[in-house]
């Protein structure tokens, strides 16, 4: 048998006082992290897509090489830029490709996925480069063959021996017919594979004649690289540039001021559980103003009874936010398996940093209001003039 | 002597107004006996057991406890009482949560407090009733488990307050025999309005507007 003052005497003996707080807590952690997850779930999401740019940074021209007009127009200007691209420093090796875009849904919407085309002598050196591996099939050895990600795949619920393509569906933005002949994914398994790889057949390795150059930056030239390609983008009008740093900027703008947004609804959100729960303790408080009295009275100790009294809170609070910890894995778990999985879109976790972080402030607070309260009124308690009352 | 004073008084501020509720009280209590004090509601009979258990700190005079000063620090105090002391106070505030076992368990100091607490049981007849929470026991029952635990600590001396007051004339007198059966080891101090519990009194006071007297 536990002593009649330890804690778990305490909880055992008001189930029904114990179990509305943790029952509380646990909900307010599966309410409060759902956004963060999403947002963790999309900040994956993104980060898998831009780790190319690790890699490679991308160069093509701000008109396309089909719309022959314009190319006539700037052709001096691009055959320039072609050189000076082709003569950088920081260049380690530079991938000629042709680039499509298909659509995948998101979360919130749909969102376009790259296709890269290139020539089958830099394929090799591309996928060893960024680690895609072969999960099921070939690569494409011909041009009306192409090879998806995984996680693409999933989205598009298609398979290896499939075809994809305008002609085929009037949706789809990849132009064309293409049979699917393999299944990629990164060798880091958890990263989800959006990218496409297919077959370019032209040998030339003109700017204007491509549709991107991917240029991969020496080691160490990472910076020097970005510098010199946004100055030839300040140059010349007719390229865009892409480079990790410019991507990096443009998610950490999106994503800031989500994440205001977020931590915006994390206050309000604690807050209102926080004082209720404070709330709920000082009324469960207030009726144990007798006991509280009577111990004292008998000599128990005030650091004793301040002590047990704080450590139950503790423990409550401590307990309904493992409790939620675990009721949202289960959750996510159940959401995951129903809707993110089967769709190739990362799933939503609290085991996150910055979502496990988003979980703490209502504990904290809770905590922090709850035990203030019971010691600032244990602190001022009478216990002679409890006794004195009737019970 | 176990417990002796000199000239203990106890005044309450009221505002700008004092109210003496415990006036040069002297009084000498031996190491086992049944005491009792005999006076009308508000004659301070209550506030001079706070003093004497230290419960409330005197504004006058002194509490000469096993032959030293009662501690002036409160937490000394709370010590001495948790080890030495039991208080049956007048409105037996069980804690009601816990069963009547447990309730007499809070009393006892930790080491041999469940042995003691299952003797306690069966000496107060409470035999059955042990799991019962207070709200579940009668006025009598009720008292007799806040009695346990008054002496669950092996106590040197026991302060019961009006224990017969809200309890019918048999009950009472149960009680009453049981509190006289465990001054045979303890000094026990019981204050009461009621004459007829103290018939075999090892020794009465009499207190009156705070004054008290000894009557036999
Ligand atoms: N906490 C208190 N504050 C002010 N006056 C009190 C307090 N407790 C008791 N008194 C006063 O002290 C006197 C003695 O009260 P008490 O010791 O309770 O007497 P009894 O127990 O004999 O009824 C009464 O006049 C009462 O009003
Ligand atoms: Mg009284």
């Amino acid at each position: 048998m536990f002593s009649p003052l330890s804690i778990l005497t305490y909880f055992f003996k008001n189930k029904r006082k114990v179990i509305p707080i943790l029952a509380i807590i646990t909900l307010s952690i599966l309410g409060i992290s759902v956004t963060a997850a999403i947002n963790g779930s999309m900040w994956r999401e993104i980060t898998d897509r831009v780790w190319f740019y690790e890699k490679y940074y991308d160069v093509y021209l701000t008109f396309s090489s089909e719309s022959e007009g314009s190319l006539e127009e700037y052709q001096e200007e691009v055959e320039q830029v072609d050189k000076e691209i082709k003569e950088l420093d920081a260049v380690d090796h530079i991938i000629v490709a042709d680039v499509q875009a298909t659509d995948l849904m998101t979360l919130f919407g749909n969102e376009g996925a790259r296709v890269i085309f290139v020539g089958e002598d830099d394929r090799e050196k591309f996928v060893n480069e960024i680690g895609i591996e072969l999960d099921e099939g070939r690569y494409p050895e011909s041009a009306d063959e192409i090879a998806l990600g995984r996680e693409m795949l999933m989205n598009k619920d298609l398979k290896v021996g499939d075809s994809i393509g305008s002609k085929i569906d009037d949706e789809e933005s990849l132009s064309g017919e293409y049979k699917i002949v393999g299944a990629l994914t990164y060798s880091d398994s958890k990263k989800s594979m959006k990218l496409g790889i297919g077959y370019r057949e032209n040998k030339s390795d003109d700017l204007s004649s491509a549709g991107l150059f991917l240029l991969n930056p020496k080691d160490g030239k990472a910076e020097e690289l970005a510098s010199a390609l946004s100055r030839l983008e300040d140059k010349y009008g007719v390229i865009r540039v892409n480079t990790k740093e410019s991507v990096d900027k443009m998610i950490d703008e999106e994503f800031s001021a989500v994440s205001k947004v977020l931590w915006a609804i994390n206050v309000v959100v604690t807050l209102t559980i926080t004082s209720s729960i404070a709330l709920l303790n000082v009324i469960f408080f207030m009726q144990r103003a007798n006991e509280f009295g009577l111990l004292a009275s008998l000599g128990y100790s005030r650091k004793f009874i301040v002590g047990r009294t704080l450590l139950e809170s503790l423990i409550s609070i401590i307990l309904g936010w493992g409790l939620g910890i675990i009721f949202s894995e289960v959750v996510y778990g159940i959401l995951n398996s129903w809707i993110f999985t089967p769709r190739g879109i990362q799933g939503l976790t609290v085991l996150e940093s910055q979502t496990f972080l988003f979980t703490i402030p209502v504990p904290l607070a809770v905590a922090i209001f709850s035990c203030g309260t019971v010691f600032w009124k244990l602190m001022r308690m009478d216990p002679v003039s409890i006794i004195e009352k009737r019970d | 002597m176990l417990i002796e004073t000199k000239d203990l008084t106890l005044e309450y501020l009221n505002g700008k107004s004092g109210v003496i509720a415990v006036n040069k009280v002297n009084m000498k209590l031996p190491e086992t006996g049944f005491y009792g004090i005999l006076g009308p509601s508000g004659s301070g009979k209550t506030s001079l057991l706070y003093l004497l258990s230290g419960i409330r700190v005197p504004s006058g005079g002194e509490i000469i406890y096993g032959g030293q000063k009662l501690p002036n620090s409160a937490d000394e105090r709370s010590r001495l009482r948790k080890r030495e002391m039991g208080f049956v106070f007048q409105y037996h505030f069980l804690i009601n949560y816990l069963s009547s076992f447990q309730n007499i368990m809070v009393g006892a100091v930790d080491s041999e407090g469940e042995e003691k607490t299952k003797r306690l049981i069966s000496e107060l007849g409470l035999d059955g009733l042990e799991q019962r929470p207070p709200y579940k026991l009668s006025g009598g029952q009720r008292q007799r488990v806040a009695i346990g635990r008054a002496f669950a600590n092996n106590p040197k001396i026991v302060f019961v307050d009006e224990p017969t007051a809200s309890l019918d004339h048999k009950t009472g007198r149960k009680v009453v025999n049981l509190l006289r059966n465990y001054s045979k080891e303890a000094c026990v101090v019981t204050v009461t309005h009621d004459k007829s519990i103290l018939e075999e009194a090892d020794g009465v006071f009499k207190m009156w507007d705070g004054e008290l007297e000894r009557i036999s």
